[in-house]
């Protein structure tokens, strides 16, 4: 499903994602279903507003003291007894990972969603290493099966139809062909999965919030795979983003009644797990990773994105990405908050992403925590073509409309001009050169301009 | 240890430094009226089956009419019904049906804390088929806030919320209960004083 061509850009991707005009409606609408159940249960809350801006307080506050909350957090964590990693990057994180898989000499290993090593791509290097990781949720698992990357930072197969997962499921696990019923698929995944989580010594998750002042970290889930891989291994490995950090125990109630609403519109998630202190003879580690956080930390413009909790929300709402599918973002994190937080990780390689959108701003009006992601996304396109990172075609047309605009003579020449073409000759504008024209008819042009109109009818005066 | 130096000392370095205050808030959510209500109509629409009950004897009724026949039962409630924990998790897994109390619950959402004192093992409450969460009518609270005032305050090693059956809506977005861990969860919430544990 994700081209290869070079270099990958949102509307090319997107493109190819439109071309079965049934499938992308029903993407469409999947999403905005799951928007409206954010809206049911968000309502139900008469606090919910104030909940958003406590959230974005507290992060404010984590965010200009996060050197202090993560050395409380690592020494309270040691206490606790887990062990504490730091990561600069990627590759860090992934040999870190690595070698405590090694340490241990197992070949076969559980993992649950975790963002993070998504975003390291820690699957593929533990593969090249000879570890055999699954993932167990089973969204990730459809994917991971497939060879494919997760679409939704919280529903990794949304763009997968049941009758493909069951003949997925038919090739890799011996389903029976045909059978497309998710009852049973599910039951088959969980036949396949607990094998899986009974025979691996070591269990990988992500972390949804890391406590500063308890060394504890929350995992949150719906099926139970991260406590019932953790709670069966003899290791546990916890990788975070240096972000994750919360100040309390107590922030807790803020976050996890934002989090599942944000995301499902359930009330919680089935699971919120509180890892603290590992079992008798079990290990647990955590791996704190910068992977550039640090950097985006010092600017003023951008350094809110790392207030993200991850809940999709941004995601469910964004017309651009209900109709182009995440693979068409080529990025571990989709959507509107990852085309904020990629061009910070590689200007060049994600400078079309902030131009994945309408900039209609309502990602910022759903993001739990509110960060004004239509604002860093305006940014980012202004820094990108700063830094002559935009694609050539917009530049030329950008400096067009400029000199059209700052002269009203022109303006008014052009305006008249187009109309004109448009009732004239339409195929001149409603063709494929025209990227407005793809599945979309162009409107009818009006028969005269607002300053036409307002001279007309007021007889001349202005 | 290099990294670790860089890493924090770019952050000291960019962090923003105005005065962020830690955030002292207070929230006011509405008050539930009936808090047993609420909590049972929450329970029911994620997905469990909710009874009360009044006596240690009225459990074993429960067990044996909801589950007949059925032989892997497990019930674990510290102060009255003890067992020896097995060697590791992995010697649960043919548990039908685990019987273990929970240590507080919150009526907005449904979710039971429950903490590793209380789990016999940490593996049982995932790896159990059906789960059966005793829960004393006196432990509901109203929403997470009120929950976490008890929380912030405890001891433990390892605590869940658990809030229905373990689920998925992966495959197209229909809802399947029994994901990877129990395919069903039933609380009992009790009315009188007699099962109470320890932390009371
Ligand atoms: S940016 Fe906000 S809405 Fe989007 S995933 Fe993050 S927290 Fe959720």
């Amino acid at each position: 499903m994700r081209k290869t061509e070079t270099p990958l850009s949102h509307a090319s991707l997107a493109e190819s994602f439109n071309k079965d005009e049934q499938r992308v409606n029903w993407h469409d609408q999947t999403l905005w279903f799951i928007r409206e159940k954010r809206d049911k249960a968000a309502w139900q809350i008469p606090e919910w507003e104030q909940l958003r801006e406590v959230a974005s307080t507290i992060k404010s506050n984590v965010l200009a003291n996060l050197h202090e909350y993560l050395t409380a957090f690592e020494k309270a964590a040691i206490n606790n007894g887990a062990v504490v990693h730091w990561a600069e990057n990627a590759e860090e994180h992934n040999k870190i990972v690595l070698s405590i898989i090694q340490k241990h000499k197992a070949s076969n290993i559980v993992k649950s969603k975790s963002m993070l090593t998504e975003e390291c791509h820690l699957n593929a290097f533990l593969a090249k290493n000879g570890v055999d990781v699954v993932d167990t949720d089973l969204g990730e698992r459809i994917v991971q099966l497939a060879n494919e990357p997760p679409s939704h930072i919280v529903l990794p197969c949304i763009h997968w139809k049941k009758e493909e997962i069951g003949e997925l499921f038919h090739q890799h696990l011996g389903t029976p062909k045909g059978n497309a019923d998710p009852q049973f698929l599910t039951g088959a995944a969980r036949k396949h999965l607990r094998t899986k989580f009974l025979s691996s010594s070591v269990a990988i998750t992500g972390v949804n919030f890391a406590v500063s002042e308890t060394g504890e970290v929350v995992v949150c889930t719906n099926e139970g795979n991260a406590d019932l891989g953790v709670q069966l291994a003899d290791v546990h490995i916890a990788c975070m983003g240096i972000e994750k950090i919360i100040p309390k125990r107590r922030d807790l109630g803020v976050f996890l009644r934002l989090l599942t609403r944000s995301a499902t519109g359930q009330p919680i998630t089935t699971y919120s797990s509180h890892f603290k202190t590992p079992r008798k003879g079990q290990e647990m580690h955590i791996v704190l990773v910068d992977n550039g956080r640090s950097q985006r930390l010092a600017s003023d413009d951008f350094r809110n994105a790392l207030k993200c909790i991850r809940c999709g929300a941004c995601f469910n709402t964004c017309p651009v990405y209900r109709r182009s599918g995440g693979h068409s973002y080529h990025t571990a994190v989709a959507g509107p908050i990852g085309s904020i937080l990629s061009p910070g990780w590689d200007i060049k390689k994600y400078s079309d992403l902030p131009s994945a959108s309408t900039l209609c701003g309502s990602c910022s009006n759903v993001c739990p925590v509110k960060i004004d992601i239509h604002d860093q996304l305006y940014k980012w396109r202004q820094e990108i073509t700063k830094k002559g990172n935009s694609p050539k075609q917009k530049t030329i047309l950008m400096n067009i409309m400029n000199l059209i605009l700052s002269h009203p003579v022109l303006f008014n020449l052009a305006g008249s001009f187009g109309r004109k073409v448009m009732k004239w000759a339409p195929s001149v504008v409603n063709n494929r050169i025209n990227p407005w024209y793809k599945q979309r008819e162009m409107p009818e042009p009006p028969p005269q301009s607002f300053t036409e109109w307002y001279k007309k009818n007021n007889n001349g005066k202005p | 240890m290099e990294s670790r130096k860089n890493i924090l000392d770019r952050i000291k370095q960019n962090q923003p430094h105005q005065n962020f205050v830690q955030a002292n808030y207070f929230i006011h959510p509405i008050l539930i009226s009936n808090l047993v209500e609420k909590f049972k109509a929450t329970l029911t629409a994620i997905g469990a089956s909710v009874f009360e009950i009044a006596t240690l004897e009225e459990l074993n009724h429960f067990t044996i009419n909801s589950f007949p026949n059925c032989d892997d039962v497990l019930t674990y409630i510290p102060g009255h019904v003890e067992l020896e924990r097995k060697s590791n998790g992995h010697a649960y897994q043919n548990i039908k049906v685990a019987i273990l109390k929970g240590d507080l619950a919150v009526a907005e959402n449904g979710a039971i804390w429950i903490t590793d004192k209380n789990m016999l093992d940490r593996a049982l409450p995932f790896i159990c088929e059906n789960l059966v969460l005793v829960v004393d009518q006196n432990d509901i609270v109203q929403t997470l806030h009120d929950a976490y005032s008890t929380i912030e305050i405890a001891e433990y090693k390892y605590g869940t919320f658990i809030a229905g059956p373990s689920k998925t809506a992966d495959i197209e977005q229909s809802l399947v209960l029994g994901a990877h861990g129990p395919k069903t969860l039933t609380v009992l919430i009790q009315k009188s004083d007699l099962i109470r544990t320890d932390h009371d």
